[in-house]
């Protein structure tokens, strides 16, 4: 026979457990019914972020988010045309895409009172301020299919290398890829950012050798998988990809030094949930988060996490003597110099 | 009795029309206007665009590589219409000439590749026109060739391309108006001791003018206005304004002087197509003298 205290006390605890039951359901699925929109870069890189950051979300809090696949400037595009009604509430881009996002002003700042896991990010990967949130690096290196080049590449310059006729690929004129492409042969011929009149001189000299102007990864890899091409310089992570696919590809590391991109969410200005993007740049920032994309793609990091050794071998920037191998580069520079670097190379390739 | 009749005739046209041409103004007229506002913006960039200035259309013709780029277009675009002339009229003329439950077939044979994506078909190119790819290994294998040839990244991989993707407009602009070409005709000029090339060429061929006429003014502008085959087959070593355009409006995101680019090739394409169709008009209205005589 139960006493009356007893029940009392068990009355007592499971009605405050029935009345607390859909607070804490609440906490626990704060988000619950928001979906957030983010611009994605399709395939893997979409799938990586899917499986790291979208679904600990949705189990965590129920928040949903859907990746709309798109080019980054057309999505810019979209993103400053509808400023009212904004279709995206996460915005991915790369380093050069921060400058067009910021001085459009249609990004918030974002710190860390707001998104913990900002302390955790690596010194000099904040590019833009308190603007954006970075988690991911790719690095535009040389590479080449050992199988056929028997004398190692050692820098950007030996896209010019007389062994290499008929057999080299650099990405399409107007891409990131090929204006951080123009930095490092500038830099590696005594130019620079103000002067990229070498890396022109180099890329007249290599022109016997580029077969084309890739103008997507897909395009390049595929050069590569077809065997029209035997070396060129491509993005670390899908040379990554081709090794993945069977084939002998090395990647060099510049010794003068590696340009890259750094990849950043946004969160727009004016959307309807800021707390649930905040959430999604938290979950981005954590361990699980981070290692989403190298995992897939082997891009490198961005924060202090502790790399697991199968990734630490493939990645670049695995060390921290690897990481002062990168170049840093004024990005305002480089988008006000674009036009005229892509018109010029137009003209020495299709000269 | 005559008065609401006549104001009917006038109506019934319009009110047809009406759903067109509003479709036309707010999804092309506007849009076109914006475009050519921009063009005439001094900046060279998409944020930074205020006043009205010349800058992009001199810059366009002061500098020789544009107007060459333009020139190039232009060549590809007639070789392009030339060649899916010479193979779609014989294909056009022979489906004409069959009964319809037979030529059903036909046409969706030939309409099949413009149900495919282009991205693919251009994919399937690079595939095809590889140093591993189907022609290399028929070169290889009959001897032609010692070693793969590099067929991709070059002007006649980009027409052969753009010859497979318009021939399908060629065909059927030809094959729709020799259908209406009554056979006796052809019969009678045999009658008349005329042998079949004379009769090809005096009767089939005048009256099959407009059909020819209109499949190559749609596959020359149609070529003339490729972007993704230009880039993808050509790999930025052929230099088509299309691929231009697209490059300074959605990489460098230079609006203004993509604007100004899209709306030199626009004009300089009508200016073509007109030339071509008052020729036309001209050698039909001759033909049709030449006849009444």
């Amino acid at each position: 026979m139960i006493k009356r205290r007893t029940f009392l006390k068990v009355a007592a605890t499971a009605t405050a457990g029935a009345l607390a039951a859909p607070y804490v359901h609440a906490e626990s699925k704060k988000f619950s019914g928001i979906t957030l929109r983010v611009n994605g870069y399709g395939g893997l890189y979409d799938e990586a972020l899917k499986k790291s950051v979208a679904a600990p979300l949705e189990e965590r809090y129920g928040l949903k988010i859907q990746f709309i696949a798109g080019t980054t400037s057309a999505d810019f595009v979209k993103l400053i045309a509808n400023r009212d009604n904004p279709p995206y509430d996460l915005f991915m881009g790369d380093s050069p895409n921060m400058v067009e996002l910021t001085k459009a002003g249609m990004i918030e700042e974002i710190r860390a009172s707001e998104v913990p896991n900002v302390k955790r990010i690596l010194p000099d990967f904040r590019e833009f301020g308190h603007y954006g949130v970075p988690f991911s690096v790719a690095s535009i290196i040389p590479v080449y299919n050992s199988k056929y080049i028997k004398q190692p590449i050692a820098s950007y310059s030996d896209i010019a290398r007389p062994d290499l006729v008929g057999r080299a690929v650099v990405m399409a004129s107007a891409t990131y890829g090929s204006l951080l492409t123009l930095l490092g042969l500038a830099d590696e011929n005594g130019g620079s950012i103000e002067n990229v009149e070498p890396a022109f001189k180099v890329m007249s000299a290599a022109k016997r050798n580029i077969v084309a102007l890739a103008q997507t990864n897909v395009a390049e890899i595929q050069m590569f998988q077809n065997e029209e091409v035997y070396a060129g310089i491509f993005w670390d992570g899908r040379a990554h990809e081709l090794r993945t696919k069977g084939l002998p590809i090395v990647t060099v590391v510049p010794p003068k030094g590696v340009y890259s991109v750094t990849t950043y969410i946004n969160v727009v200005k004016g959307i309807k949930y800021p707390e649930a993007a905040y959430a999604y740049a938290e979950q981005l920032l954590s361990d699980e988060g981070v290692l989403g994309v190298p995992r897939a793609l082997r891009y490198g990091v961005t924060t202090d996490v502790t790399l697991p050794e199968e990734l630490r071998q493939d990645l670049l920037f695995n060390s921290q003597a690897r990481i002062a191998l990168k170049k840093k580069v004024d990005w305002e520079k480089l988008i006000a110099n674009r036009s005229a670097w892509t018109e010029e190379l137009n003209k020495i390739i299709r000269s | 009795m005559e008065e609401p009749l006549a104001s009917r005739r006038v109506l019934t046209p319009a009110l047809l029309l009406a759903p067109m041409i509003l479709l036309l103004v707010i999804f092309l007229i506007v849009p076109t206007f914006g475009l050519l506002r921009a063009s005439f913006l001094s900046e060279s960039h998409l944020l930074d665009g205020s006043g009205f200035s010349l800058k992009q259309y001199i810059r366009f013709f002061s500098d020789s590589y544009y107007s060459s780029v333009l020139f190039e277009t232009f060549v590809d675009g007639i070789i392009v219409s030339l060649v899916c002339l010479a193979i779609g009229f014989p294909t056009g003329y022979s489906l004409a000439r069959l009964s319809p439950l037979a030529r059903r077939w036909r046409i969706i044979i030939v309409i099949m590749p413009l149900t495919l994506s282009l991205v693919v078909i251009v994919f399937g190119w690079l595939i095809i026109l590889g140093r591993n790819g189907v022609i290399n290994a028929l070169l290889l294998s009959s001897g032609i060739a010692s070693s793969p040839k590099q067929l991709l990244f070059s002007r006649p991989a980009v027409i052969t391309v753009l010859v497979q993707q318009f021939l399908p407009f060629m065909i059927l602009s030809v094959m729709s108006v020799v259908t209406q070409i009554d056979p006796v005709l052809e019969h009678a000029a045999a009658n008349l001791r005329a042998n079949r090339f004379a009769t090809f060429r005096k009767v089939v061929i005048p009256l099959a003018l407009p059909g020819i006429f209109a499949g190559f003014n749609l596959v020359f502008v149609l070529s003339i206005s490729a972007f993704i085959t230009p880039r993808l087959i050509g790999g930025n070593r052929v230099a088509m304004l299309g691929s231009l355009i697209y490059e300074r409006i959605m990489a460098e995101l230079n609006w203004p002087s993509g604007a100004a680019m899209a709306f030199i090739l626009l004009v300089s394409g009508l200016g073509v197509t007109a030339a071509l169709n008052a020729l036309a008009a001209s050698r039909l209205v001759t033909k049709g003298g030449r006849y009444a005589r």
